[in-house]
C-alpha cells in the first residue's frame, strides 16, 4: 500500500481545491444576500408567531416598498437610501389598514380562511401593479460598484442591505425586550388568551405587529430595488423564499430565521455558482422538502409532531 | 353540454369547451383541498405535468392520443404521490405554501439548461396532435364525468368521512386510528390525475407548451375561487362555481384584460369574508337544496 | 406493593414478568418543552381491566402523559410499553390501531358531521353502522343520530367522544375528565357506561378534578405533582397520604 495509491483521487481532490475560492466567495456574498431575505422572513415570522397566520402577500409588501423606492427616485428625485425610511412608513400604515379592515377579520377561524384571504389579496396587488407599472423589469441604478470585504468583492447594496438589516432587526430586538409594546406582542405570542386576560388588547398587539412586517418588508424591498431587478410579479419569489427561511429556522422563532436566512443566502449564493444561475430559484423548493422530511419543525421549532 | 359540438358553432363550442376544462381542474382540486382543507396552491404544477407529459409522448414518441392522455394523468399523479410524502406528512400551512413553492419551482425547473433536451425549456414544444374538435371536447367531458363521479364516490363513503374528519380535527382523528397522511396522498394522487389529465387533453387543443404558459397562476387562482364559489367539499360546488364564473371570465376579460387576475382575487377575498362555504353549501344549509353530502 | 415503578429500563426479564400483569407500563417517562419539563421520570403501570384514576393539581403534567401515551409527543426519554410492546415512537394513528383510545378535555367531535357520521368515521369493521346504532343507543342518542354535531348539548357532545372512542374497540381507554363540566345526572350515566365496559373487559385510566368521581368509582389512583408521580394507591390511602395533601393544599 503506497501513496501512489492516492492517484486516482488526485483528480477530484484537484477539481474540489480549485472550486474552495468559488465556495468560500460564494459563502460570504450568501451571508449579505441572507441578511436581505432575513429582513422579510423576520417580518413573515413574527406575524405568524402572534397571530398564526401565514401573510401570503407578505411578498406583494416588499414589491411594493421596492416601486415606492424606484418611483421616488425616477419621479421626484428622492435619494433611495431615504426611500428606505419612506418604505417602512408608509408601508406600515398599508399593513396597518389591510391588517384592521381584512386579515383581523380571519383571526381565529381555521387557517384555511387566513390563507385564502391573504392569497387573494396578494393576487390583487401584484396584478394591479402589473397593470399600473406594466411587466418591464426596472432597477434603481443608484448604487453602483462593490467593495473588497474578506477578500472578496461585495457589491455596495449589498453592503448597505447587511447594514440595514442588521439596524432594523437589532431595533426590533430592542423592542420586544424592553418597550411596553414589544412585551406585549411576545405575550401574545407566546399564549394569546392568558395576554388577555393580562389586560393587553391583543387586538391592538396583532395590528401592531402586522404593520411592523409589512413595515420591514417595505424596506427591505426598497433595498432590493437597489441590489436586484425589480417587476411586479417578484413578490412571490420573496415569499417564497422568506418562507423556506422560517421552516428552515422553525415556524414562530425569530432567531431561527435570522440563522436560517444566513444559511438559505449561502445555499443560495453555492446554488447559483456551482450549478446554473437560475437553479438558484429552486432552492427555496428543495431546502422546503427537504426540511419537511428530516425535521418539520425546523432548527429552533418547537412544534409537536 | 354533451351535444354542445355538435349544435353550437365553434366559437361557442369554445367557450363550453373550457368550461368545462375549468370546471375539471376545480373539480379535481377540490378532491384534496375541499374535503381535506390542505389548501393546494399549486395544482397548476400538475395540471402543467400532465400537459408537458402528453406533449412530449406525441411529439418526441408518437403515442397514440388517449394513451398520451393518460399518461398526461399517470404522469402528475405520479409527481403528487412523491410530492405528497415529505409534504403531506405535515400540518398547517406548510402544505399551502411549499405548493405555492413547488408550482414556481417546476415552472422554473422546466425552463432551465439542464431539462433542456427534454423540454426545449423556454422555447416550448409545439406540436399536431391530428385529433378533431369534438374529440376534446368529448375527451374533456368524459373527464369531467368521471371526476365528478369519482368525487361522489369520495364524499359518500367513509374514506370522504375520514377526509373531512382530517379537514374537521386532523388530530382527533388520528387519535381514531386514522392514518391521515395516507389518506392526504391518496386524495393528493387522485386529484393530481384528473390535473394532469385535463391538461393532456388541453396541451392537445393548444398544440403547444411553455413553461410560461403553461404554468401560469392563473391555473391554480381561477380554480380554486370556482370551487370557493361553489362550495368546497361539495360534489358540484366546483362544478356549478366553474360554469358560472367561465362565464363571467369571458366577460371580465373582455372589460378588464389586464385586471383578469386582481378581480378573482378580490373575489376570492370576498367570498372568504362573507361565503366562505361557498354557494352549494350556503343553499343546504337554507335549506333550499337537500343536505346530503351526495351532491 | 408499588411494583408498577421500581424497574431499570434495561431489565428485559422483569419487564416480560410484569407485563402480564400489567396492560400498561410507563418507565421513567420523561418530556420537556424547553426548559419547563412536563413529565419528570413518571413511572407506574396499570392492572388490566381496571379503573384507575390519574390525578394531580393543574399543570401537573396529567395531559401530557395522556399525550405521550397516545404518540401525540415522542418521549425524551423511558418507555412506554403497551400490552408488551413499546409504543412510545409510534404515531398516533398507530397507537389507537394497536388498542388505546382516548378522549380530549374540550370534546373535539365533528362538528360538522351528524353523530352517525361521527361514529362511522371511527369504525373498522364491516358492520360499522349497526356497531354504531348499538353504540348510539347504549348512550341514549339514537334519536339525535342524524343530527350535527355541534348542535348537540356539552354533556352530550361528551357522551359521543366516549362512544366514538367504542367504535374501535380498543382495550384501554384514557378519559380527560370525562365528568367536568356536565350535571350529576349525566354524569351517572357516564360513570354507569364506564363501569359496564369495565365489566366488559376494558382498561380505563381517567384524569379527573372531582373527588367524588374519582374516588367514588377507581379502583387505585395515581398521583401527579409537577410531572412526578408522589402517590398510588388506593382511593383511601391516597385521601391519607401526606404528599397528595402537600400538593393540593400545602405549600
Amino acid at each position: 500500500m503506497g501513496l501512489w495509491h492516492l492517484g486516482p483521487l488526485a483528480f477530484p481532490a484537484y477539481e474540489t481545491v480549485k472550486l474552495l475560492p468559488v465556495v468560500y466567495n460564494a459563502l460570504i456574498v450568501g451571508v449579505f444576500i441572507g441578511s436581505i431575505y432575513g429582513l422579510i422572513a423576520v417580518g413573515l415570522s413574527l406575524v405568524y408567531g402572534v397571530m398564526r397566520v401565514v401573510n401570503i402577500s407578505h411578498g406583494e409588501f416588499v414589491m411594493l416598498g421596492a416601486f415606492l423606492t424606484f418611483f421616488a427616485w425616477k419621479l421626484v428625485g428622492i435619494n433611495p437610501i431615504i426611500s428606505i425610511v419612506i418604505s417602512l412608513v408608509v408601508l406600515f400604515f398599508l399593513g396597518l389598514i389591510m391588517h384592521r379592515s381584512l386579515v383581523e377579520r380571519v383571526i381565529g377561524k381555521p387557517m384555511l380562511s387566513s390563507l385564502m384571504l391573504t392569497f387573494g389579496v396578494s393576487i390583487l396587488i401584484w396584478n394591479t401593479a402589473q397593470a399600473v407599472f406594466t411587466t418591464n423589469i426596472k432597477a434603481v441604478s443608484y448604487l453602483g460598484g462593490s467593495v473588497a470585504f474578506l477578500g472578496v468583492n461585495i457589491a455596495k447594496s449589498y453592503i448597505l442591505g447587511f447594514g440595514i438589516a442588521v439596524l432594523l432587526v437589532v431595533a426590533l430586538f430592542a423592542f420586544l425586550k424592553f418597550s411596553k409594546w414589544g412585551k406585549a406582542i411576545r405575550a401574545t405570542s407566546q399564549n394569546d388568551e392568558v395576554a388577555m386576560v393580562c389586560g393587553i388588547d391583543t387586538k391592538k398587539v396583532r395590528t401592531l405587529t402586522f404593520a411592523l412586517g409589512a413595515a420591514f418588508a417595505g424596506s427591505a424591498g426598497a433595498v432590493v430595488s437597489m441590489t436586484w431587478f425589480i417587476f411586479p410579479q417578484m413578490g412571490f419569489n420573496y415569499l417564497a423564499k422568506a418562507f423556506a427561511i422560517i421552516v428552515l429556522g422553525g415556524l414562530g422563532s425569530i432567531p431561527g430565521a435570522l440563522i436560517g436566512s444566513l444559511i438559505y443566502g449561502a445555499a443560495e449564493s453555492l446554488a447559483g455558482q456551482l450549478l446554473e444561475a437560475r437553479m438558484s430559484q429552486v432552492v427555496p423548493f428543495v431546502i422546503l422538502a427537504t426540511i419537511l422530511v428530516v425535521k418539520p419543525s425546523g432548527l429552533f421549532g418547537a412544534r409537536e409532531r | 353540454m354533451a351535444i354542445a359540438p355538435l349544435i353550437l358553432d365553434r366559437a361557442d363550442a369554445n367557450v363550453a369547451y373550457l368550461i368545462l376544462y375549468f370546471v375539471a381542474l376545480a373539480s379535481s382540486w377540490n378532491i384534496l383541498s375541499g374535503f381535506t382543507g390542505y389548501i393546494n396552491f399549486g395544482h397548476a404544477a400538475f395540471m402543467g405535468m400532465g400537459m408537458y407529459a402528453t406533449a412530449i409522448s406525441m411529439a418526441d414518441f408518437s403515442l397514440w392520443w388517449p394513451l398520451a392522455w393518460v399518461f398526461g394523468g399517470v404522469f402528475a399523479a405520479a409527481f403528487a404521490l412523491i410530492l405528497g410524502l415529505p409534504v403531506l406528512r405535515t400540518r398547517g400551512p406548510y402544505f399551502a405554501i411549499t405548493m405555492l413553492a413547488v408550482a414556481e419551482g417546476t415552472r422554473v425547473l422546466l425552463g432551465t439548461k439542464y431539462l433542456e433536451p427534454i423540454t426545449r425549456a423556454g422555447d416550448g414544444i409545439s406540436f399536431s396532435s391530428g385529433i378533431s374538435f369534438q374529440t376534446k371536447y368529448y375527451g374533456m367531458l368524459v373527464t369531467v364525468a368521471l371526476c365528478v363521479w369519482v368525487t361522489y364516490k369520495i364524499a359518500t363513503s367513509q374514506f370522504g368521512l375520514r377526509l373531512l374528519a382530517i379537514r374537521e380535527d386532523e388530530e382527533a382523528a388520528e387519535s381514531m386510528g386514522i392514518n391521515s397522511t395516507r389518506l392526504k396522498i391518496s386524495a393528493f394522487v387522485i386529484s393530481a390525475f384528473f390535473a394532469g389529465l385535463a391538461g393532456g387533453i388541453h396541451s392537445t387543443f393548444l398544440h403547444y407548451v411553455d413553461p410560461f404558459h403553461t404554468f401560469h397562476i392563473q391555473f391554480t387562482v381561477i380554480p380554486i375561487v370556482m370551487a370557493v364559489f361553489g362550495g368546497v367539499g361539495t360534489i358540484f360546488g366546483p362544478v356549478i362555481g366553474g360554469t358560472i364564473l367561465q362565464i363571467l371570465n369571458d366577460f371580465i376579460w373582455a372589460h378588464f384584460l389586464q385586471l383578469n387576475m386582481a378581480v378573482f382575487g378580490v373575489l376570492l377575498a370576498v367570498l372568504i369574508l362573507f361565503l366562505p362555504q361557498g354557494l352549494l353549501e350556503w343553499m343546504k344549509e337554507g335549506k333550499w337544496v337537500e343536505k346530503t353530502r351526495r351532491i | 406493593m408499588d411494583e408498577g415503578g421500581e424497574m431499570g429500563g434495561e431489565d428485559e426479564e422483569n419487564l416480560r414478568v410484569s407485563v402480564s400483569e400489567h396492560i400498561l407500563h410507563l418507565q421513567d417517562v420523561t418530556k420537556s418543552f424547553g426548559s419547563l419539563v412536563a413529565v419528570n421520570k413518571c413511572s407506574f403501570a396499570l392492572e388490566g381491566n381496571r379503573i384507575t384514576g390519574l390525578i394531580g393539581p393543574n399543570g401537573a403534567g396529567k395531559t401530557t402523559l395522556f399525550n405521550l401515551i397516545t404518540g401525540f409527543f415522542p418521549t425524551d426519554e423511558g418507555q412506554i410499553i403497551f400490552k408488551g410492546q413499546g409504543i412510545h415512537n409510534l404515531r398516533p394513528y398507530q397507537v389507537a390501531k394497536r388498542g388505546v383510545g382516548r378522549t380530549f378535555q374540550s370534546t373535539r367531535v365533528f362538528s360538522k358531521m351528524t353523530l352517525m357520521e361521527n361514529l362511522i368515521v371511527a369504525a373498522r369493521v364491516e358492520n360499522r353502522d349497526e356497531r354504531a346504532l348499538e353504540l348510539l343507543e347504549l348512550a341514549g342518542l339514537i334519536d339525535l343520530r342524524g343530527e350535527y354535531a355541534s348542535d348537540l348539548s356539552y354533556g352530550q357532545q361528551k357522551l359521543l367522544a366516549l362512544i366514538r372512542v367504542l367504535m374501535f374497540d380498543p382495550d384501554l381507554i384514557l378519559l380527560d375528565e370525562p365528568a367536568a363540566g356536565i350535571n350529576p345526572t349525566m354524569q351517572n350515566k357516564i360513570m354507569e357506561l364506564i363501569h359496564k365496559l369495565k365489566e366488559g373487559g376494558k382498561t380505563f385510566l381517567i384524569i379527573e378534578h372531582d373527588m367524588e368521581v374519582i374516588m367514588g368509582h377507581s379502583d387505585k389512583v395515581v398521583v401527579l405533582n409537577f410531572g412526578e408521580k408522589i402517590a398510588e394507591g388506593t382511593g383511601e390511602e391516597i385521601k391519607k397520604s401526606e404528599e397528595v395533601l402537600k400538593a393540593y393544599f400545602g405549600r
